[in-house]
């Protein structure tokens, strides 16, 4: 059964940290779904979900061991729009802001609308905003490249080393796209080598991870870039390299 | 009574959290035990008290992503 009055989809940010950083509507549209899905960086966060909505889906149950995300994200994309399909009022709240580095939101919003359905996206306090405050950094003071990890390795870009480079996913880096495989240190030198080509070894990096929990505080680990292969990471450990450079005038 | 999560919460946008003591999460309601655990910023101890999923792991972007050869487009609103 299709019911394209009714079914309609409203993709959410919960933010980063669990109750402060989600906004008004946002909780609005999670407390009045049909059913909610959810994907969540903390265990407490989605059980916080599931108490303002308990009509909720844990989307984490389509991850496997060795299943290519492209198929679990295909799979997330599937079991939202069946909910819309059947004229329901359809939330999926995802972690952070649901439009940055987020491929099922994206790609459910844009299918639905393509089926006829009312579709949109609300944002979130990103990791990004995060690590703008928790670090002092103003990205308008001397710019700010943003890649992800994998994609910076595999790819030639024009990198200004007179900006800040931040670099997505650093705890994934070099990953195949298959489960959620961490990175090792041999990927990191690789991406380390990459980056001595345009800094100096001793050149001083940030790892952040922003907090989850309102007791949570966020995490730096200020490295060389000769020791990032070293360093801690995680799913969501971000790599901030300040600048290097002077800019120049023209 | 409010749940505990709805507790977590309003203690969420709390402009004073470091100054909070365990008698004051009492107070609002928590539990001996997970005022103990929030008041020491315990998280593991948090989650495991809340009956929550210790092994979240979510992703949700692709590293390698194979829309980079697609043509920049913008969707159009609603």
């Amino acid at each position: 059964m299709q019911n394209k009055e009714n079914g309609k989809l409203a993709c959410v940010g919960t933010g980063m940290k669990m109750g402060a950083h989600i906004s008004p509507i946002a909780r609005q549209y999670i407390i009045d779904a049909d059913i909610l899905f959810m994907a969540v960086s903390n265990g407490v966060i989605g059980l916080w979900l599931q108490d303002l909505n308990p009509n909720c889906v844990d989307l984490q149950r389509f991850y496997g061991a060795g299943k290519d995300r492209k198929k679990t994200y295909e799979e997330m994309i599937e079991a939202i729009l069946f909910e819309v399909r059947q004229g329901k009022n359809v939330c999926a709240a995802f972690y952070g802001h649901p439009g940055v580095f987020a491929r099922a939101p994206h790609e459910a919003i844009k299918l639905a609308r393509e089926e006829g359905y009312e579709a949109h996206m609300e944002p979130g306090i990103s990791a990004e905003d995060c690590l703008y405050s928790d670090l002092g950094i103003d990205p308008g003071k001397f710019g700010c490249q943003h890649f992800e990890a994998t994609q910076f390795l595999k790819y030639k870009r024009i990198v200004d080393p007179s900006a800040y480079l931040i670099l997505w996913q650093i705890g994934l880096t070099g990953e195949s796209n298959v489960g959620l495989e961490y990175t090792d240190k041999s990927k990191l030198g690789v991406l380390t080598n990459k980056l001595s080509k345009l800094y100096s070894l001793d050149h001083e990096v940030i790892i952040y991870e922003s907090g989850h929990l309102v007791m949570e505080g966020f995490k730096q680990e200020v490295v060389k870039l000769r020791r990032l292969p070293e360093a801690s990471t995680n799913l969501y450990s971000t790599l901030i390299i300040p600048p290097y450079k002077s800019l120049e005038p023209e | 009574m409010a749940s505990q999560l709805a507790l977590l919460e309003k203690l969420s946008t709390s402009t004073n959290f470091d100054n909070t003591t365990i008698e004051d999460l009492k107070t609002m309601g928590f539990s001996e035990e997970l005022a103990t655990a929030i008041q020491e910023k315990n998280s593991t101890k948090i989650t495991e008290l809340l009956g929550a999923n210790n092994n979240v792991s979510v992703i949700l972007a692709i590293g390698d992503d194979d829309r980079v050869n697609e043509v920049t487009s913008y969707q159009k609103t609603a």
